[in-house]
């Protein structure tokens, strides 16, 4: 019998394929729903776990979570670099100044002590100690092939605008190892580089070239570094947020209190920050399940109408097979046996397919969190 | 058997982890006053490291990529401030802790910038003057900022911080009644270096600028200078001792040599007090001849 199922299925070469097709894209559809979310929500709320705090501008709220955590680098308002001394009392401070990309890849502008405080390690080369040098994701480096010593540009602010800040080639010293986080996909860099991006500090004479893209860019050598001074005051200078481990739990009420009453300065626990943020996505998913629910029976419908048509449709066949003498059961059982091929392969298929895009889809979702 | 077992028992005492040391304080320095006080606070219970060679003036001092990553290993990097450290206009440290930081409102900033050939390297000592230290009130400031750093970044210390500053404090305070008792009569003085600006503006000295250098002989131009504001100073302040050919210049000049280190480096004694000790006793011989 499995071989005559097997037999009439190729023989209907077109509606097997449409049905089986229907049957995969229904058991991804399904799989992509039911994890997506739940990848977002923990892809989310795994950098906001631990004890740090985050600091930044008043009212900045989820913008300054997203931007502090995953790099995002839509404009946001500053605080000043000053702040960075009030809090390395009562906590390790890390600052950050983000802003700018290299090749869509966020630069992130902070100290080497970022890296003691994720614990992040060295594959290739050494962590950034100089301007103009950077360090680089383990995803940056693959996807750009950059090698150590190998330069990247940083993205013009906006070509249209020729009074903008000029791109900047940073020298590529070292190489992350894999984080599986989003410090992966960004490039590090001392706070002075990120401010020389941002148009704060230059060399005398101004060195330039032409790039690739045709417009001109920074580029710091030794002959450069001799003569690379910064203007304006430097506790005026722009940060993005500061990375807080506070020393201890009074030091960290007493750094909450503090935010409190300024003017200027909030400080967010990111987790709590981020619930309001989760909260929408809880009541997204509760819309999802039941998008997830109607879909499941409008394709069950689908399905068991297409079954009683294909039923109705093999009337002569099922006759033949009285004629011939074969039980009554017969065409009830070969049916049941060729749904149950397609099903199984169908969704053996679907899971198949779905746990192979699963990092492409990984990557999209980590690409919608960082813009 | 039994000799056996305890054999056995023996091995395995002995392959065992020792008991878990803590962790000592890794902090850096920049200079060695600061390095100083540090370890005078501590009562050399942090690890202290100080990357500069003797024969390197720690300001003008430019780390290797190497050093840089020595100091960014370090729990904190402990510098003078006050421009002192030209370096980190280029160089990305962690965790640095500027001991001047309190008082920027008493920075001096040098009037007669001019570029000057020492150790066939060129160098001006434009903008602010760094020897901080040698005015002993800001030195305390500093010390104070060390001992609270320090307090910070040591929960359970093995000494007392706050004694070693208090016994410091009145150390550097017996200095300053020595200095400000030794100038009383004397307030004008030439300098070699403009590197004694603190201490004037401390114990009301005027003092009359110049770039010798000890090793080196100073031009005619230089000695024609010297010539016309004679009459300021009978009395010239030196980092270190001049060379032959100078000092035989300067005594027919009637001018006397005062030998004060501002000890930016390791002085041979090892010892800031001992060092500042030495230069007020050259400086009461040179008033008292």
């Amino acid at each position: 019998m499995l071989k005559l199922a097997f037999k009439r299925l190729f023989h209907h070469k077109i509606s097997t394929f449409i049905t089986l097709f229907t049957v995969i894209l229904s058991t991804f559809i399904f799989l992509l729903l039911s994890s997506s979310l739940k990848n977002y929500s923990a892809s989310l709320t795994q950098r906001a776990e631990g004890e740090i705090l985050v600091a930044g501008p008043k009212f900045s709220g989820i913008d300054l979570i997203l931007k502090s955590l995953y790099f995002r680098t839509t404009e946001t308002p500053y605080i000043e670099y000053s702040f960075y001394d009030t809090f390395t009392e009562s906590a390790t401070t890390v600052p950050l100044f983000i802003k700018y990309q290299a090749q869509g890849f966020p630069i992130c502008g902070t100290t080497p002590q970022y890296f003691k405080m994720r614990n992040n390690a060295i594959s290739e080369g050494q962590f950034f100690t100089k301007l103009g040098q950077c360090t680089v994701g383990s995803n940056v480096a693959s996807e750009l092939g950059l090698k150590v010593g190998d330069s990247l540009i940083s993205d013009p602010e906006n070509i249209l605008n020729p009074a903008g800040s000029l791109p900047l080639k940073m020298t590529v010293c070292g190489i992350l190892k894999q984080t599986e986080s989003p410090d992966d996909n960004a490039v590090f860099c001392s706070l002075k580089t990120a401010w020389t991006i941002h148009g704060l500090g230059h060399a005398h004479p101004e060195s330039t070239e032409k790039p690739d893209y045709g417009t001109e860019y920074i580029e710091i050598n030794d002959e450069t570094m001799k003569t690379f001074h910064f203007h304006g005051v430097e506790d005026e200078y722009p940060l993005s947020a500061l990375l807080l481990i506070p020393n201890s739990e009074k030091s960290r009420a007493m750094l909450l209190a503090q935010a409190a009453i300024s003017k200027e300065v909030t400080i967010l626990k990111p987790k709590e920050g981020l619930s309001g943020f989760i909260n929408m996505l809880f009541h997204l998913d509760s819309l999802f399940f039941f998008a997830l629910c109607l879909t499941i029976l409008v394709i069950s419908s689908l399905f068991i109408f297409t079954i009683y048509l294909s039923i109705k449709l093999r009337k002569s066949e099922r006759t033949l097979f009285d004629k011939l003498g074969l039980e009554k059961q017969f065409f009830a059982r070969l049916v049941s046996l060729e749904w149950t091929l397609i099903f199984v392969l169908g969704i053996s298929s679907g899971m198949i397919i779905f746990v192979i895009l699963t990092p492409f889809i990984n990557n999209l979702l980590d690409f919608v969190i960082r813009n | 058997m039994k000799n056996f077992l305890l054999f056995i028992i023996l091995i395995c005492v002995s392959c065992s982890k020792p008991a878990e040391e803590t962790a000592k304080l890794k902090v850096a320095s920049t200079n060695y006053p600061v390095k100083w006080l540090i370890d005078y606070i501590s009562g050399q219970t942090v690890e202290n490291i100080f990357l500069i060679p003797d024969d390197i003036d720690p300001a003008y001092w430019e780390p290797s990529d190497t050093d840089l990553q020595s100091l960014n290993d370090c729990d904190m990097v402990f510098l003078n401030g006050a421009t002192y450290e030209k370096w980190m206009n280029t160089a990305s440290l962690g965790k640095t802790f500027d001991t001047s930081a309190k008082f920027k409102d008493k920075f001096i900033a040098i009037k007669d910038v001019m570029e000057h050939e020492h150790n066939g390297k060129k160098h001006s000592h434009d903008g602010i003057d760094f020897n901080t230290w040698l005015n002993f009130d800001l030195f305390i400031q500093q010390a104070e900022a060390v001992e609270k750093k320090l307090s910070t970044l040591i929960k359970s210390p093995e000494v007392d911080f706050a004694a070693n500053l208090k016994s410091l404090k009145s150390e550097l305070n017996e200095l300053k009644s020595k200095l400000s008792e030794l100038t009383t009569k004397q307030k004008t003085f030439f300098a070699s270096h403009p590197v004694y600006d603190y201490m004037a503006q401390a114990y009301g000295l005027k003092i009359q600028n110049f770039h010798w250098e000890p090793e080196q002989t100073p031009s005619e131009a230089e000695w024609q200078k010297l010539k016309e504001v004679k009459e300021h100073s009978s009395y010239m302040l030196w980092e270190d001792m001049p060379n032959d050919e100078t000092r035989k210049k300067l005594i027919a000049m009637d001018i006397k040599i005062i030998v004060f280190r501002t000890c930016g480096n390791t002085p041979p004694s090892e010892d800031f007090i001992k060092e500042m000790k030495s230069n007020l006793e050259n400086l009461k011989l040179a008033l008292e001849q």
